[in-house]
């Protein structure tokens, strides 16, 4: 792992904190779904487990690693939903609202989709589209465990997604990557991952973030993110398309109680916008959680 | 009460033409207010279920939908069901035909035992049918009460492999 990520030591405040995180169990972590109970009651329910209630997001709890969380009856019975804390970011900074229309263009295995159809309060539109038929069926068992009522499912590649009726007023676009984020757990993924390959994936990411904009009303929001650290897939792609596009900006990011370091404005003979800095990186050994980078982007109207 | 539906379902999909008649069934069955039923649309995407959907939800007209909503009733047999998603949505608000099970009880119906009831526990129930089953303050699906005697038994209609768990792995405690 450090070689595999020897290259980004130049960024990272503290380079023995970040291997010892990334190598350690992560925790579980879940969040209430509010169509069923209130945070308070599943917290009671599950308390001989010592749920951590997230400081960051309303209702989500952390457990330790080895805490069993998907053989639960409450789980069962959709009182909650199991999802990596760090993975809830997107969707909180994307803050669909009931009534609106959003689009999840790369959603299996739907975690996300699930996030944004329950704070929707079960109204309004989410499409969630994935290139994978197969991957459809885990997201449907999450549609109907949850009992989400305000959820389609389209099957067909993101980068070709028609705009027959682009007027989302949201569109996430959580695309494929190399996943470097994930090594707590998966940790063979630092030895996949290369700067060849992150460049092989920036084609595509760049043409799904291009769709997505593409999708989006005038006004409205995109949200982009990987789970990996290469910049080559996060601040190139973003730049690239803000660099093309005069009808979008990168829109400064807050999270109360969450720390993250904000995006590249250099990376190796690479110069981006001064804007980028206002993309989020996130470290795993600043909050305990998987390594992730995020872009909130606006249409201009 | 109005559940015409107003929402574009795409594809081949048919709106519901009578939903009262299948909301009524509910309704009736389970002592529900029809108020809860008001902002959702019925519509069927096959011949063996009833789907429900936010009547505001406007999928896109292309690409075509895979699936809409939750299922909601399954329509192709001699008694209309209520779907587990379904009665885990909406069997907070009924009024009866409801049995609530001790942590044993539920272990069973889970595990898709049959279920010995105490009078107490049938109180609700007016007669063979349908039940919704409740533990700890949740629905958890349905079942089958069949009278015996001044209590009866339930038979539980709990899926296998229910959110790709299997049943004899649930945890209840």
């Amino acid at each position: 792992m450090t070689t595999a990520f020897s290259r980004y030591r130049p960024l990272i405040d503290d380079w023995e904190a970040f291997l010892a995180s990334s190598k350690a169990p992560l925790p579980g972590s879940i969040w209430t779904n509010t169509l069923r109970m209130m945070p308070s009651a599943l917290q009671a329910l599950m308390i001989d487990d010592h749920p951590e209630p997230l400081a960051w997001y309303p209702g989500a709890f952390s457990f330790s690693p080895e805490t069993a969380l998907g053989n639960r009856l409450p789980y069962l019975a959709g009182c909650y939903h199991i999802q990596e804390a760090v993975s809830l970011l997107p969707v909180l900074l994307m803050a669909p609202k009931p009534g609106m229309r959003v689009l999840d263009l790369c959603a299996a295995p739907g975690n996300k989709t699930a996030q944004m159809a329950v704070m929707m309060g079960n109204r309004g539109t989410v499409v969630a589209n994935d290139l994978h038929p197969m991957r459809a069926n885990i997201l449907r068992m999450t549609i109907d465990r949850l009992g989400l009522l305000n959820v389609t499912l389209t099957t067909t590649d993101a980068v070709r997604y028609p705009d027959a009726d682009a007027s989302y007023d949201a569109v996430l676009a959580d695309v494929p990557c190399s996943c470097e984020g994930t090594t707590r757990k998966h940790p063979r993924v630092a030895h996949l991952t290369s700067p060849e390959n992150s460049l092989r994936l920036q084609t595509l990411q760049r043409r799904i973030l291009e769709r997505a904009l593409a999708l989006c009303r005038p006004g409205g929001k995109v949200v982009y993110a990987t789970c990996t650290y290469a910049p080559e897939e996060n601040e190139a792609v973003v730049a690239g398309v803000l660099e093309e596009s005069g009808s979008v900006e990168l829109c400064p990011v807050t999270v109360p109680g969450f720390r993250f370091a904000p995006g590249l404005t250099r990376w190796n003979d690479l110069t981006f916008p001064d804007a980028l800095r206002h993309c989020v990186r996130i470290w795993p050994h600043h909050n305990d959680t998987g390594g992730f980078f995020i872009a909130v982007l606006r249409k201009k109207g | 009460m109005s559940h015409t539906p107003t929402t574009k379902t795409g594809g081949p999909w048919l709106p519901v033409t009578d939903p009262e008649r299948w909301f009524g069934l509910v309704e009736a069955r389970f002592g529900i207010a029809p108020a809860v039923f008001e902002g959702y649309t019925l519509f069927q995407p096959n011949a063996r279920y009833l789907s429900l959907v936010a009547s505001d939800h406007r999928p896109p007209a292309r690409p075509e939908a895979v699936f809409s909503g939750l299922y909601f009733l399954k329509v192709a047999m001699r008694y209309p069901k209520l779907t587990t998603q379904a009665a885990m949505v909406f069997g907070g608000a009924a009024t009866r035909n409801v049995v609530t099970l001790d942590e044993a009880g539920i272990a069973a119906y889970i595990r898709r035992n049959d279920v010995a009831l105490t009078p107490e526990q049938t109180a609700s129930c007016d007669g063979m049918g349908y039940v919704l089953v409740r533990y700890g303050g949740f629905t958890t699906g349905v079942g089958l009460f069949r009278p015996e005697g001044d209590a009866g038994r339930l038979e539980s209609l709990f899926p296998g492999n229910w959110g790709g768990i299997r049943n004899e792995d649930v945890r209840i405690g």
